[in-house]
């Protein structure tokens, strides 16, 4: 698990990968949850 | 810097199909949270390093807590002897250097001998040098006794001279020692020069900053 930089300049165009988008903002939770221990 | 947007917490009674502008707040709330615990926990994580490097930003807040309750809980101290170095006639240094901590606290003793002062000699058109010899301490890097009186009989003259002779020290701290400059700030006469010789040993001790 580590930090990985958010994508914060999604358009409507966007596909959502699964495996990638969301692999990221779970991950980035599980290491904010981590650093918050 | 990212901005923090309100969360959208209301999917279970008004849901929709997720659009950019929600992964967008998602994320950006993400990175927010991230900047704001990196800068805020790293404030006590740099003020704990200040005093002991020994925590990172990925230690727990426990972990923070116990290292605040057992940071230099039993301050180390190391003591030794040293000679003087030269640096120019009116300067030497005590180098002090291989300790396990950075000297909060320090103590010197030493004794050196160094120029009182010049008087003029007309017999011989002349100026003569009279030296004395200083004993020392520094405490708190402040050198003690400040100045020392000291006085030459003047056979010639039959007179008595009376001298008030100083010697400064300026401590500068290393991660694993101290350099401790001693400098006798008398002006010579031009083409004359202010000394520090006769070194003797000196003795310090040092202690790491407690709490």
């Amino acid at each position: 698990m580590m930090w990985q930089e958010p994508k914060t300049d999604w358009t409507n165009a966007d596909p959502v990968r699964f495996k990638v988008d969301f692999y990221r903002i779970e991950n980035n939770i599980a290491w904010l949850y981590f650093l918050l221990r | 810097m990212a901005t923090w947007k309100d969360p959208k917490i209301d999917w279970d009674i008004n849901p929709k199909s997720p659009m950019a502008a929600d992964f967008n707040r998602i994320e950006e709330n993400i990175k927010y949270l991230k900047e704001h615990i990196d800068a805020k926990k790293g404030l006590i994580v740099d003020a704990i390093n200040t005093k002991s490097n020994i925590v990172t930003i990925e230690n727990s807040y426990q972990e923070l807590a116990n290292a605040i309750t057992n940071i230099h809980k039993n301050p180390r101290m190391a003591s030794g002897t040293g000679q003087l170095i030269q640096i120019s006639d009116s300067s030497a240094k005590l180098v002090v250097a291989g300790l396990s901590f950075t000297p909060a606290r320090i103590f010197i003793t030493g004794k050196v001998r160094t120029t009182a002062g010049f008087y003029y000699d007309s017999f011989n058109n002349t100026y003569k040098e009279y030296k004395t010899p200083y004993e020392y301490a520094v405490i708190s890097d402040l050198l003690i006794p400040t100045q020392i009186e000291d006085k030459y009989f003047d056979n010639f003259n039959f007179s008595i001279v009376r001298f008030t002779v100083k010697l400064q020290c300026v401590i500068t701290r290393h991660e694993d020692g101290f350099e401790a400059v001693f400098t006798n700030p008398l002006i010579p006469p031009t083409g004359y020069t202010t000394v520090i010789d006769n070194y003797e040993t000196n003795y310090w001790f040092a202690y790491e900053q407690e709490g």
